[in-house]
């Protein structure tokens, strides 16, 4: 049987893209909650329930772009001109929160600007992806093989509230993470912010779907059409299922089930906007058929990934492993 | 690439202001960001470490998965904290 390279790699890029944003997105949940927490000592806290794994979270997005210059140079090409603003942007709010977790240990004085520097940056970077999401999904302007849209396409009323949405969600992930990491009073406020984000998430899914569903047609008969609608109810009844298992996660003292619960929302969402797009890679230009090198680049290529990226998830499941549990407040504080 | 395309026909269909903005952006954020970790070097350099006892100022950071330096780090109470 002839291998389907192209529709394997994708998947490929596709697992990575939402490794990075289940993982980053919680550790970027910490810094956009940062406000919200004023006492010095929940925040170290905050991001020590992070330190040990947010670095590695951040890398699946290398593979995710790096493997669309390797594996769809069209798509990478087309994509990357049209989401230049969102993408510099979101890269400036990385650089900042990364700094900031050692910085803000080096100094007393300036803590507080750090603090707002990861802060800042984690929200930055979040909306930055929720916009860069929301440009794709409405579509990008591709004549020939090249992007011909200008360089605040990106920036409409849908890319803006896709945005917020992801903030919004990541802020969720971030909430619940605190609720399985954390004891006491950073517990309970954490459980009560994830409630109120939860609600939030849900709410702007439900929003951003239906509008998606009514900026293009096919979008349009991937959901509401016959019979493709019977499929694809699949996604909005596990996502109802997944906000009550939050729910009652959140209201019965659970730790760890708000947190799976939020992380199964967003692999819903993705996979949501998976059926819209396939099998488009860039919707209404770009196949991935179209898109994809060479067989012989693909082949090549997925030989190091097969080798690679199981034993990438083998020792961040080992991290997740030896970090787990609760944080010890007095932890770093010797 | 020699002789099949030029550098001029390989340009990404990006605006000037865009690239211009971007650069800017990135020389703006590297200087606070270097500047900042020039001087926490520096003056983590300008104090002593303690000896045996660890350094307080290493111990006094945020977790990591690996320890900081294999020298100064042993023994520190973090290092202790965080074998598998």
């Amino acid at each position: 049987m002839e291998l389907d390279l192209p529709f394997i790699w994708a998947g490929l890029i596709a697992f990575a893209v939402l490794a990075y944003v289940v993982l980053d997105g919680f550790d970027l949940g910490i810094g956009i909650l940062f406000p919200l927490f004023r006492e010095r000592h929940d925040r170290d806290i905050m991001t020590n329930s992070v330190a040990p794994v947010w670095d590695g979270n951040e890398t699946w997005l290398v593979l995710g772009g790096g493997g669309l210059l390797a594996v769809f140079p069209l798509a990478y090409a087309t994509i990357f001109p049209a989401l230049y603003m969102p993408i510099i942007a979101m890269l400036l709010g990385l650089v900042f929160r990364g700094v900031a977790f050692e910085f803000r240990w080096r100094t007393r004085r300036a803590s507080g600007w750090w603090d707002w520097g990861f802060a800042f940056g984690s929200t930055v970077a979040a909306f930055a992806q929720g916009i860069a999401l929301g440009a794709l999904v409405q579509g990008i302007h591709v004549e020939g093989r090249a992007y011909a849209g200008g360089w605040w396409d990106w920036l409409t009323p849908f890319s803006a509230l896709t945005g917020i949405a992801v903030v919004i969600g990541y802020a969720l992930l971030g909430a619940t993470w605190l609720n399985l990491k954390t004891i006491g009073a950073l517990q309970q406020r954490a459980r009560r912010i994830a409630v109120i984000t939860g609600v939030a998430t849900l709410a702007l899914i439900g929003v951003v779907s239906l509008w998606t569903a009514f900026l293009d047609s096919v979008y349009f008969s991937r959901w509401f059409g016959f019979p493709t609608a019977f499929f694809s109810a699949v996604v909005p009844f596990l996502l109802a299922l997944s906000a009550f298992a939050l729910w009652h996660g959140l209201t019965h003292d659970k730790h760890l089930q708000p947190f799976l619960a939020a992380l199964a929302m967003f692999v819903l969402s993705f996979i949501g906007i998976g059926i819209s797009f396939y099998p488009y890679i860039v919707p209404g230009a770009l196949t991935i058929h179209q898109a994809a090198a060479p067989d012989s680049s693909l082949a090549f290529l997925l030989v190091g990934a097969v080798v690679l990226v199981p034993i990438i998830l083998i020792y961040t499941g080992y991290a997740y492993w030896v970090f787990r549990g609760k944080i010890d407040p007095e932890e770093g504080y010797h | 690439m020699y002789g099949h395309l030029s550098t001029a026909q390989s340009l990404s269909p990006v605006v000037a202001p865009a690239v211009g903005s971007s650069l800017v952006a990135f020389i703006v954020v590297y200087f606070i960001v270097f500047g900042a970790g020039a001087f926490y070097i520096l003056r983590l350099m300008a104090r002593a470490p303690v000896g045996d006892k660890g350094d307080q100022d290493l111990a006094n950071g945020p977790i990591r998965t690996a320890g900081i330096t294999p020298g100064p780090a042993e023994g520190t109470p973090m290092g202790a904290g965080h074998g598998a």
